[in-house]
Protein backbone atom coordinates (compact mmCIF):
# COMPACT_ATOMS: atom_id res chain seq x y z
CA UNK A 1 0.00 0.00 0.00
CA UNK A 2 1.39 3.43 -0.91
CA UNK A 3 2.23 5.78 1.97
CA UNK A 4 0.49 8.59 0.17
CA UNK A 5 -2.76 8.61 -1.77
CA UNK A 6 -4.78 10.97 -3.94
CA UNK A 7 -8.41 11.75 -3.19
CA UNK A 8 -11.18 13.78 -4.80
CA UNK A 9 -13.25 15.63 -2.23
CA UNK A 10 -16.73 16.93 -3.01
CA UNK A 11 -17.38 19.24 -0.08
CA UNK A 12 -20.63 21.03 0.75
CA UNK A 13 -20.14 24.80 0.80
CA UNK A 14 -22.81 27.05 2.26
CA UNK A 15 -22.27 30.66 3.28
CA UNK A 16 -24.83 30.76 6.08
CA UNK A 17 -28.08 29.25 7.29
CA UNK A 18 -30.27 30.93 4.70
CA UNK A 19 -28.05 30.84 1.60
CA UNK A 20 -28.36 27.96 -0.83
CA UNK A 21 -25.35 25.63 -0.75
CA UNK A 22 -23.50 23.61 -3.37
CA UNK A 23 -20.69 21.10 -3.69
CA UNK A 24 -17.15 22.26 -4.42
CA UNK A 25 -14.63 19.77 -5.79
CA UNK A 26 -11.05 19.56 -4.49
CA UNK A 27 -8.43 17.22 -5.93
CA UNK A 28 -5.93 16.44 -3.18
CA UNK A 29 -2.60 14.89 -4.15
CA UNK A 30 -0.20 12.99 -1.93
CA UNK A 31 -2.01 12.72 1.39
CA UNK A 32 -0.09 10.77 4.03
CA UNK A 33 -2.26 7.76 4.93
CA UNK A 34 -1.38 8.19 8.61
CA UNK A 35 -2.98 11.62 8.66
CA UNK A 36 -6.41 12.05 10.20
CA UNK A 37 -9.41 13.12 8.19
CA UNK A 38 -9.50 16.50 9.93
CA UNK A 39 -5.80 17.06 9.19
CA UNK A 40 -6.64 16.54 5.54
CA UNK A 41 -9.36 19.21 5.78
CA UNK A 42 -6.70 21.48 7.39
CA UNK A 43 -4.51 20.88 4.32
CA UNK A 44 -7.38 22.00 2.09
CA UNK A 45 -7.95 25.05 4.26
CA UNK A 46 -4.27 26.06 4.20
CA UNK A 47 -4.39 25.99 0.43
CA UNK A 48 -7.65 27.97 0.35
CA UNK A 49 -6.27 30.58 2.77
CA UNK A 50 -3.10 31.00 0.68
CA UNK A 51 -5.27 31.61 -2.35
CA UNK A 52 -7.20 34.23 -0.40
CA UNK A 53 -10.37 32.12 -0.38
CA UNK A 54 -12.75 31.30 2.41
CA UNK A 55 -11.65 28.19 4.36
CA UNK A 56 -14.12 25.33 4.99
CA UNK A 57 -15.89 25.60 8.34
CA UNK A 58 -16.05 22.36 10.34
CA UNK A 59 -16.34 21.42 14.02
CA UNK A 60 -13.31 20.04 15.85
CA UNK A 61 -11.79 20.11 19.31
CA UNK A 62 -10.40 17.17 21.29
CA UNK A 63 -9.19 14.91 18.43
CA UNK A 64 -9.75 11.74 20.49
CA UNK A 65 -13.48 11.16 20.18
CA UNK A 66 -14.57 12.43 23.57
CA UNK A 67 -15.88 15.96 22.98
CA UNK A 68 -18.43 15.40 20.20
CA UNK A 69 -17.57 18.64 18.39
CA UNK A 70 -16.63 17.08 15.07
CA UNK A 71 -18.81 15.32 12.56
CA UNK A 72 -19.60 15.22 8.88
CA UNK A 73 -21.33 12.77 6.59
CA UNK A 74 -18.94 10.94 4.24
CA UNK A 75 -20.63 9.15 1.33
CA UNK A 76 -23.91 9.04 3.25
CA UNK A 77 -22.39 7.79 6.51
CA UNK A 78 -22.04 10.05 9.59
CA UNK A 79 -18.43 10.02 10.89
CA UNK A 80 -17.45 8.00 7.81
CA UNK A 81 -17.09 4.29 7.13
CA UNK A 82 -15.47 3.13 10.40
CA UNK A 83 -17.87 2.01 13.12
CA UNK A 84 -17.56 3.13 16.73
CA UNK A 85 -15.36 6.12 16.06
CA UNK A 86 -15.86 9.82 15.44
CA UNK A 87 -14.61 11.87 12.50
CA UNK A 88 -11.46 13.04 14.32
CA UNK A 89 -10.46 9.39 14.86
CA UNK A 90 -10.85 8.55 11.18
CA UNK A 91 -7.61 8.06 9.27
CA UNK A 92 -6.86 8.44 5.58
CA UNK A 93 -5.70 4.79 5.47
CA UNK A 94 -9.40 3.83 5.51
CA UNK A 95 -9.79 5.15 1.97
CA UNK A 96 -8.54 3.88 -1.37
CA UNK A 97 -6.22 5.76 -3.69
CA UNK A 98 -8.24 7.70 -6.25
CA UNK A 99 -11.49 7.48 -4.28
CA UNK A 100 -14.10 10.29 -4.39
CA UNK A 101 -15.52 11.34 -1.02
CA UNK A 102 -18.76 13.29 -0.83
CA UNK A 103 -18.61 15.30 2.39
CA UNK A 104 -21.76 16.90 3.78
CA UNK A 105 -22.96 18.39 7.05
CA UNK A 106 -25.50 16.64 9.33
CA UNK A 107 -28.81 17.25 7.57
CA UNK A 108 -31.81 17.73 9.84
CA UNK A 109 -34.37 20.44 10.48
CA UNK A 110 -33.31 20.35 14.14
CA UNK A 111 -29.67 21.13 13.19
CA UNK A 112 -29.61 24.27 11.01
CA UNK A 113 -26.41 24.73 9.02
CA UNK A 114 -24.20 27.53 10.38
CA UNK A 115 -21.66 27.36 7.58
CA UNK A 116 -20.31 24.60 5.29
CA UNK A 117 -19.96 21.46 7.44
CA UNK A 118 -20.73 23.17 10.72
CA UNK A 119 -24.24 22.80 12.17
CA UNK A 120 -26.06 24.37 15.09
CA UNK A 121 -26.68 21.65 17.68
CA UNK A 122 -28.13 23.91 20.36
CA UNK A 123 -31.36 21.87 20.13
CA UNK A 124 -29.48 19.17 22.08
CA UNK A 125 -28.52 21.74 24.73
CA UNK A 126 -32.15 22.74 25.10
CA UNK A 127 -33.14 19.07 25.53
CA UNK A 128 -30.43 18.47 28.15
CA UNK A 129 -31.36 21.69 29.95
CA UNK A 130 -34.60 19.94 30.94
CA UNK A 131 -32.35 18.23 33.48
CA UNK A 132 -30.62 21.16 35.22
CA UNK A 133 -28.28 19.04 37.34
CA UNK A 134 -27.35 16.62 34.52
CA UNK A 135 -23.62 17.16 35.02
CA UNK A 136 -23.86 15.83 38.57
CA UNK A 137 -25.51 12.55 37.58
CA UNK A 138 -23.42 9.41 37.05
CA UNK A 139 -23.25 8.38 33.38
CA UNK A 140 -24.07 4.73 32.70
CA UNK A 141 -21.14 2.85 31.13
CA UNK A 142 -23.08 1.80 28.05
CA UNK A 143 -24.64 5.21 27.33
CA UNK A 144 -21.69 7.60 27.24
CA UNK A 145 -23.22 9.97 24.72
CA UNK A 146 -20.94 12.80 23.58
CA UNK A 147 -23.79 14.86 22.02
CA UNK A 148 -22.27 14.71 18.53
CA UNK A 149 -25.60 14.28 16.73
CA UNK A 150 -24.54 11.43 14.42
CA UNK A 151 -27.68 9.50 15.45
CA UNK A 152 -29.87 12.28 14.04
CA UNK A 153 -27.71 12.55 10.92
CA UNK A 154 -27.95 8.78 10.31
CA UNK A 155 -31.65 8.37 11.07
CA UNK A 156 -33.75 8.36 7.88
CA UNK A 157 -36.26 10.48 9.81
CA UNK A 158 -33.71 12.71 11.57
CA UNK A 159 -35.03 11.43 14.89
CA UNK A 160 -33.19 12.22 18.13
CA UNK A 161 -34.53 9.19 20.00
CA UNK A 162 -31.14 7.55 20.63
CA UNK A 163 -29.73 10.79 22.04
CA UNK A 164 -32.73 11.38 24.31
CA UNK A 165 -32.87 7.70 25.31
CA UNK A 166 -29.20 7.78 26.33
CA UNK A 167 -29.95 10.85 28.44
CA UNK A 168 -33.00 9.18 29.98
CA UNK A 169 -30.87 6.18 30.97
CA UNK A 170 -28.62 8.79 32.55
CA UNK A 171 -31.50 9.81 34.86
CA UNK A 172 -31.71 6.42 36.53
CA UNK A 173 -30.26 7.54 39.83
CA UNK A 174 -32.96 10.19 40.32
CA UNK A 175 -36.03 9.52 42.52
CA UNK A 176 -38.97 8.17 40.49
CA UNK A 177 -41.31 11.22 40.45
CA UNK A 178 -38.53 13.57 39.39
CA UNK A 179 -37.19 11.14 36.81
CA UNK A 180 -40.68 10.87 35.33
CA UNK A 181 -41.11 14.64 34.88
CA UNK A 182 -37.61 15.07 33.45
CA UNK A 183 -38.17 12.27 30.94
CA UNK A 184 -41.50 13.76 29.80
CA UNK A 185 -39.92 17.22 29.50
CA UNK A 186 -37.01 15.93 27.44
CA UNK A 187 -39.33 14.07 25.05
CA UNK A 188 -41.55 17.16 24.72
CA UNK A 189 -38.51 19.35 23.99
CA UNK A 190 -37.26 16.81 21.43
CA UNK A 191 -40.63 17.08 19.64
CA UNK A 192 -40.62 20.89 19.78
CA UNK A 193 -37.17 21.00 18.16
CA UNK A 194 -38.58 19.41 15.01
CA UNK A 195 -36.77 16.06 15.11
CA UNK A 196 -38.50 13.16 13.35
CA UNK A 197 -40.06 9.99 14.72
CA UNK A 198 -38.22 6.73 15.27
CA UNK A 199 -39.11 4.02 12.76
CA UNK A 200 -36.74 1.39 14.11
CA UNK A 201 -34.26 1.29 11.24
CA UNK A 202 -31.47 1.22 13.87
CA UNK A 203 -29.15 3.36 11.72
CA UNK A 204 -28.49 5.51 14.82
CA UNK A 205 -26.70 2.82 16.81
CA UNK A 206 -24.56 1.97 13.77
CA UNK A 207 -23.48 5.60 13.40
CA UNK A 208 -22.93 6.29 17.10
CA UNK A 209 -19.19 6.73 17.83
CA UNK A 210 -19.86 5.44 21.35
CA UNK A 211 -21.90 2.48 20.03
CA UNK A 212 -24.87 3.24 22.24
CA UNK A 213 -27.48 0.51 21.73
CA UNK A 214 -31.10 0.99 20.64
CA UNK A 215 -31.97 -1.04 23.75
CA UNK A 216 -31.96 2.38 25.46
CA UNK A 217 -34.72 3.49 23.09
CA UNK A 218 -36.78 0.43 24.03
CA UNK A 219 -36.26 1.24 27.72
CA UNK A 220 -37.41 4.80 27.17
CA UNK A 221 -40.44 3.59 25.16
CA UNK A 222 -41.36 1.27 28.02
CA UNK A 223 -40.92 3.95 30.63
CA UNK A 224 -42.94 6.43 28.56
CA UNK A 225 -45.75 3.91 28.13
CA UNK A 226 -45.82 3.13 31.86
CA UNK A 227 -45.94 6.84 32.73
CA UNK A 228 -48.59 7.54 30.09
CA UNK A 229 -50.86 4.69 31.15
CA UNK A 230 -50.55 5.28 34.88
CA UNK B 1 -53.41 14.99 23.58
CA UNK B 2 -51.51 11.92 22.36
CA UNK B 3 -51.06 13.39 18.89
CA UNK B 4 -48.59 15.93 20.27
CA UNK B 5 -46.12 13.30 21.42
CA UNK B 6 -43.91 11.42 19.01
CA UNK B 7 -43.65 8.36 21.27
CA UNK B 8 -47.39 8.23 21.98
CA UNK B 9 -48.10 8.36 18.25
CA UNK B 10 -45.58 5.59 17.59
CA UNK B 11 -47.15 3.49 20.33
CA UNK B 12 -50.59 4.02 18.80
CA UNK B 13 -49.25 2.70 15.49
CA UNK B 14 -47.69 -0.23 17.39
CA UNK B 15 -50.83 -1.23 19.29
CA UNK B 16 -53.11 -0.90 16.24
CA UNK B 17 -50.47 -2.79 14.27
CA UNK B 18 -50.50 -5.55 16.88
CA UNK B 19 -54.30 -5.84 16.71
CA UNK B 20 -54.10 -6.00 12.92
CA UNK B 21 -51.50 -8.78 13.21
CA UNK B 22 -54.01 -10.72 15.35
CA UNK B 23 -56.59 -10.19 12.61
CA UNK B 24 -54.15 -11.38 9.93
CA UNK B 25 -53.64 -14.63 11.90
CA UNK B 26 -57.38 -15.22 12.52
CA UNK B 27 -58.28 -14.40 8.93
CA UNK B 28 -55.73 -16.91 7.68
CA UNK B 29 -57.17 -19.52 10.05
CA UNK B 30 -60.62 -19.03 8.49
CA UNK B 31 -59.31 -18.95 4.94
CA UNK B 32 -57.40 -22.22 5.31
CA UNK B 33 -60.77 -23.98 5.80
CA UNK B 34 -61.00 -23.81 2.00
CA UNK B 35 -58.87 -26.98 2.02
CA UNK B 36 -61.75 -28.76 3.79
CA UNK B 37 -64.00 -28.21 0.77
CA UNK B 38 -66.99 -25.99 -0.11
CA UNK B 39 -69.36 -27.30 2.60
CA UNK B 40 -67.04 -26.57 5.56
CA UNK B 41 -65.79 -23.29 4.10
CA UNK B 42 -69.28 -21.94 3.40
CA UNK B 43 -70.69 -23.06 6.74
CA UNK B 44 -67.83 -21.20 8.49
CA UNK B 45 -68.78 -18.06 6.51
CA UNK B 46 -72.45 -18.55 7.39
CA UNK B 47 -71.64 -19.01 11.06
CA UNK B 48 -69.77 -15.71 11.00
CA UNK B 49 -72.74 -14.01 9.36
CA UNK B 50 -75.19 -15.53 11.85
CA UNK B 51 -73.43 -13.50 14.56
CA UNK B 52 -75.38 -10.53 13.18
CA UNK B 53 -74.79 -7.37 15.23
CA UNK B 54 -71.70 -8.89 16.86
CA UNK B 55 -70.08 -9.27 13.45
CA UNK B 56 -71.07 -5.72 12.62
CA UNK B 57 -69.38 -4.43 15.78
CA UNK B 58 -66.28 -6.52 15.10
CA UNK B 59 -66.09 -5.19 11.55
CA UNK B 60 -66.58 -1.59 12.70
CA UNK B 61 -63.83 -1.98 15.32
CA UNK B 62 -61.51 -3.51 12.76
CA UNK B 63 -62.18 -0.63 10.38
CA UNK B 64 -61.49 1.94 13.12
CA UNK B 65 -58.22 0.19 14.06
CA UNK B 66 -57.17 0.00 10.41
CA UNK B 67 -57.96 3.67 9.73
CA UNK B 68 -56.33 4.84 12.98
CA UNK B 69 -53.15 2.92 12.05
CA UNK B 70 -53.07 4.67 8.66
CA UNK B 71 -54.10 8.10 9.99
CA UNK B 72 -51.42 8.27 12.68
CA UNK B 73 -48.67 6.85 10.46
CA UNK B 74 -49.45 9.44 7.81
CA UNK B 75 -48.92 12.25 10.37
CA UNK B 76 -45.61 10.60 11.35
CA UNK B 77 -44.45 10.30 7.74
CA UNK B 78 -45.16 13.99 7.01
CA UNK B 79 -43.28 14.99 10.17
CA UNK B 80 -40.36 12.73 9.22
CA UNK B 81 -40.03 14.23 5.75
CA UNK B 82 -40.01 17.73 7.27
CA UNK B 83 -37.49 16.68 9.94
CA UNK B 84 -35.02 15.30 7.43
CA UNK B 85 -35.42 18.44 5.31
CA UNK B 86 -37.30 17.15 2.29
CA UNK B 87 -37.34 13.99 0.21
CA UNK B 88 -33.75 14.29 -1.00
CA UNK B 89 -31.16 14.32 1.76
CA UNK B 90 -27.58 13.15 1.25
CA UNK B 91 -25.95 13.05 -2.18
CA UNK B 92 -25.07 9.40 -1.63
CA UNK B 93 -27.78 7.21 -0.14
CA UNK B 94 -25.73 4.63 1.70
CA UNK B 95 -26.97 2.95 4.89
CA UNK B 96 -24.70 3.15 7.92
CA UNK B 97 -26.16 0.08 9.60
CA UNK B 98 -28.31 -2.83 8.53
CA UNK B 99 -31.32 -0.87 7.38
CA UNK B 100 -33.56 -3.41 5.65
CA UNK B 101 -35.49 -3.12 2.41
CA UNK B 102 -38.65 -3.98 4.36
CA UNK B 103 -38.05 -0.97 6.62
CA UNK B 104 -37.47 1.37 3.68
CA UNK B 105 -40.57 0.05 1.93
CA UNK B 106 -42.97 0.36 4.90
CA UNK B 107 -45.01 3.29 3.51
CA UNK B 108 -45.17 1.69 0.06
CA UNK B 109 -46.02 -1.82 1.21
CA UNK B 110 -48.61 -0.21 3.48
CA UNK B 111 -50.11 1.75 0.61
CA UNK B 112 -50.31 -1.38 -1.57
CA UNK B 113 -51.98 -3.29 1.28
CA UNK B 114 -54.51 -0.45 1.73
CA UNK B 115 -55.47 -0.40 -1.95
CA UNK B 116 -55.57 -4.21 -1.95
CA UNK B 117 -57.85 -4.36 1.11
CA UNK B 118 -60.40 -2.07 -0.57
CA UNK B 119 -60.29 -4.26 -3.69
CA UNK B 120 -60.42 -7.47 -1.63
CA UNK B 121 -63.55 -6.36 0.28
CA UNK B 122 -65.33 -5.48 -2.98
CA UNK B 123 -64.04 -8.72 -4.53
CA UNK B 124 -65.37 -11.15 -1.89
CA UNK B 125 -67.10 -9.76 1.20
CA UNK B 126 -69.24 -7.18 -0.62
CA UNK B 127 -69.90 -9.36 -3.68
CA UNK B 128 -73.25 -11.09 -4.25
CA UNK B 129 -72.63 -14.50 -2.70
CA UNK B 130 -75.14 -16.34 -4.93
CA UNK B 131 -74.44 -14.20 -8.00
CA UNK B 132 -73.05 -15.33 -11.37
CA UNK B 133 -69.47 -15.27 -10.03
CA UNK B 134 -70.33 -17.98 -7.49
CA UNK B 135 -71.28 -20.59 -10.12
CA UNK B 136 -69.10 -23.60 -10.80
CA UNK B 137 -70.40 -25.74 -13.69
CA UNK B 138 -73.94 -24.37 -13.41
CA UNK B 139 -74.34 -24.59 -9.63
CA UNK B 140 -73.85 -21.75 -7.15
CA UNK B 141 -71.17 -22.56 -4.56
CA UNK B 142 -71.62 -19.34 -2.58
CA UNK B 143 -68.45 -17.76 -1.19
CA UNK B 144 -66.44 -20.85 -2.13
CA UNK B 145 -67.55 -20.33 -5.73
CA UNK B 146 -66.49 -16.68 -5.64
CA UNK B 147 -63.04 -17.61 -4.40
CA UNK B 148 -62.76 -20.50 -6.87
CA UNK B 149 -63.65 -18.37 -9.88
CA UNK B 150 -61.41 -15.51 -8.78
CA UNK B 151 -58.32 -17.70 -8.43
CA UNK B 152 -59.02 -19.67 -11.61
CA UNK B 153 -57.79 -16.50 -13.31
CA UNK B 154 -53.98 -16.35 -13.04
CA UNK B 155 -53.90 -12.53 -13.20
CA UNK B 156 -56.37 -12.30 -10.34
CA UNK B 157 -54.32 -14.83 -8.36
CA UNK B 158 -51.10 -12.99 -9.03
CA UNK B 159 -52.62 -9.76 -7.71
CA UNK B 160 -53.35 -11.55 -4.44
CA UNK B 161 -49.94 -13.19 -4.23
CA UNK B 162 -48.17 -9.84 -4.76
CA UNK B 163 -50.36 -8.25 -2.07
CA UNK B 164 -49.53 -11.07 0.33
CA UNK B 165 -45.83 -10.65 -0.44
CA UNK B 166 -46.09 -6.95 0.44
CA UNK B 167 -47.96 -7.92 3.60
CA UNK B 168 -45.08 -10.24 4.46
CA UNK B 169 -42.57 -7.43 3.98
CA UNK B 170 -44.68 -5.13 6.11
CA UNK B 171 -44.90 -7.78 8.85
CA UNK B 172 -41.20 -8.67 8.84
CA UNK B 173 -40.39 -5.13 9.92
CA UNK B 174 -43.68 -4.48 11.70
CA UNK B 175 -43.70 -7.36 14.19
CA UNK B 176 -40.28 -6.60 15.66
CA UNK B 177 -41.09 -2.89 15.49
CA UNK B 178 -44.15 -3.41 17.70
CA UNK B 179 -41.93 -5.10 20.27
CA UNK B 180 -39.31 -2.31 20.21
CA UNK B 181 -41.80 0.59 20.21
CA UNK B 182 -43.87 -0.94 22.97
CA UNK B 183 -40.65 -1.21 24.92
CA UNK B 184 -40.20 -4.95 25.33
CA UNK B 185 -36.54 -5.42 24.67
CA UNK B 186 -35.32 -8.51 26.40
CA UNK B 187 -31.86 -10.01 26.09
CA UNK B 188 -33.03 -12.19 23.21
CA UNK B 189 -33.87 -9.18 21.03
CA UNK B 190 -32.06 -10.63 18.00
CA UNK B 191 -34.44 -13.56 18.19
CA UNK B 192 -37.35 -11.16 17.79
CA UNK B 193 -36.06 -9.92 14.43
CA UNK B 194 -35.63 -13.50 13.29
CA UNK B 195 -39.02 -14.50 14.71
CA UNK B 196 -40.54 -11.52 12.92
CA UNK B 197 -39.10 -12.77 9.63
CA UNK B 198 -40.26 -16.36 10.21
CA UNK B 199 -43.74 -15.17 11.08
CA UNK B 200 -43.88 -13.07 7.90
CA UNK B 201 -42.76 -16.03 5.78
CA UNK B 202 -45.39 -18.27 7.40
CA UNK B 203 -48.13 -15.75 6.63
CA UNK B 204 -46.94 -15.38 3.02
CA UNK B 205 -46.90 -19.16 2.52
CA UNK B 206 -50.25 -19.62 4.24
CA UNK B 207 -52.09 -16.93 2.33
CA UNK B 208 -50.53 -17.46 -1.08
CA UNK B 209 -51.07 -21.22 -0.92
CA UNK B 210 -54.80 -20.63 -1.42
CA UNK B 211 -54.75 -19.02 -4.90
CA UNK B 212 -52.09 -21.54 -5.95
CA UNK B 213 -54.19 -24.47 -4.70
CA UNK B 214 -57.37 -23.20 -6.38
CA UNK B 215 -55.52 -22.54 -9.62
CA UNK B 216 -54.15 -26.07 -9.54
CA UNK B 217 -57.61 -27.49 -8.69
CA UNK B 218 -59.32 -25.64 -11.53
CA UNK B 219 -56.85 -26.50 -14.31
Amino acid sequence: MPKEINLTLKIWRQKDRHSPGKFEVFKIQGIDIDKSFLEMLDMVNEKLTKEGRDPIAFGHDCSDGTCGACGAVINGQPHGPVRGSSLCQLHIRNFKDGETLVIEPWRAKGFPIIKDLSVDRSAFDRIISQVPDAQALPVPKDAQCINCGACVAACPNASAMLFVAAKVSHLNSLPAPEKKIRMLNMVAQMDREGFGNCSNSYECEAACPKEISVVHIAHMNKYYRQVNLS
Amino acid sequence: MFLNSSIAKKQTVAITGFLLILFVITHLGGNLLIYAGPAVFNSYAQQLHSLGPLLLIARALLLIIFLLHIFVIHILIIQNIKARGGLKRYAIDQATGKRTLAQRMMPWSGLYIFVFVVFHILDFAAAHQQGPRSFIQGTSYGLYGLVYNAFKDPVHSLLYIVAVYFLGMHLSHGVQSVVQTWGFRPKWADLIQRGSNYFAVMMVIGYSSIPIYIYWLSH
